[in-house]
């Protein structure tokens, strides 16, 4: 991550734990978007995505005295937004309901949406919906979200040699499955 | 499809920009700093509105139970009265 990027967001959690209320507009400005863009993504829905934003910042604001300043403050967020997100799947069974769909799904259920449809958009969304929760997280956080492995890893709590393994199953699930259209698809 | 070519589908697809406008972020900060509000989330007005529902049919429930309730009692007592009538007529006219 961007070190002057970084050291404003310090700086903002260092008002926000004196009490300046407005340094949380800035980092709801600065932080919310993408936050928001990771929720939406990773629970497939805009609604709730609303609610995980709203999480973090409550999380940010009541803990700001708490925070560590050696801690990134982006990293932090995410996880607070991560966790939440995770007790959001786990209390509605979302995520297994959707997987449970999907697990049947072969190269030709795929290639056949993409034909009717015309919308790659979908199709990369059925493939991504059909992985285990952790392998679709880490192609977030690494590719959407642009985070490194060692931020990836921290953010999920796992090391990063498990991270590593979840990318690397995620990556070669995704190929199996988008193989069928790929011509389409770059 | 390779490693690269897959990261930067995955990219395109997923790591668009997701603005978010003003009026959104001055309400969540808004709510964030006011612990009360913040549990007025879009997540709650739903469980608002179920409550609300819930209170709605229990109250309608309730008051169609008491109507009915109502309306046996005076049926038995009407009944009765007749009864009352007609054996007090009965009596009269054959004692």
């Amino acid at each position: 991550m961007d070190t002057s990027s970084d050291e404003e967001d310090k700086t903002y959690m260092h008002r926000l734990a004196a009490g300046d209320d407005s340094a949380l507009t800035l980092l709801i400005r600065k932080h919310g978007s993408s936050i928001m863009r990771f929720a939406t993504n990773l629970l497939d829905d805009a609604d709730t995505a609303e609610d995980v934003v709203q999480h973090v910042f409550t999380q940010a604001w009541q803990n700001a005295h708490r925070w560590k300043p050696r801690a990134q403050v982006k990293t932090w967020l995410y996880t607070i937004a991560h966790n939440y997100c995770l007790n959001i799947l786990k209390s509605t069974k979302r995520y297994i309901q959707d997987s449970s769909l999907l697990d049947g799904i072969d190269e030709s259920d795929l290639a056949e949406e993409s034909a009717t449809r015309s919308q790659s958009r979908k199709v990369i969304d059925l493939a991504m919906n059909s992985l285990p929760k952790r392998q679709k997280t880490v192609l977030l956080l690494r590719y959407a979200e642009g985070f490194s492995q060692s931020e990836a890893a921290e953010i999920m709590g796992v090391s990063e040699k498990a991270l590593e393994s979840l990318a690397s199953r995620g990556k070669s699930e995704m190929a199996k499955k988008l193989r069928p259209i790929k011509e389409a698809l770059l | 499809m390779n490693d690269s070519e897959l990261e930067s589908l995955l990219a395109e697809t997923y790591g668009q920009d997701f603005p978010l406008d003003d009026v959104l972020v001055q309400r969540i900060a808004s709510r964030a700093t006011t612990p009360v509000l913040a549990f007025t989330r879009k997540s709650s007005f739903k469980w608002l509105a179920l409550a609300a529902s819930l209170t709605c049919v229990t109250i309608g429930v309730g008051s169609g139970m008491y109507a009915a309730t109502t309306e046996i009692q005076i049926v038995e007592t009407t009944t009765q009265d007749l009864e009352q009538i007609f054996t007090n007529q009965y009596d009269r006219e054959f004692l």
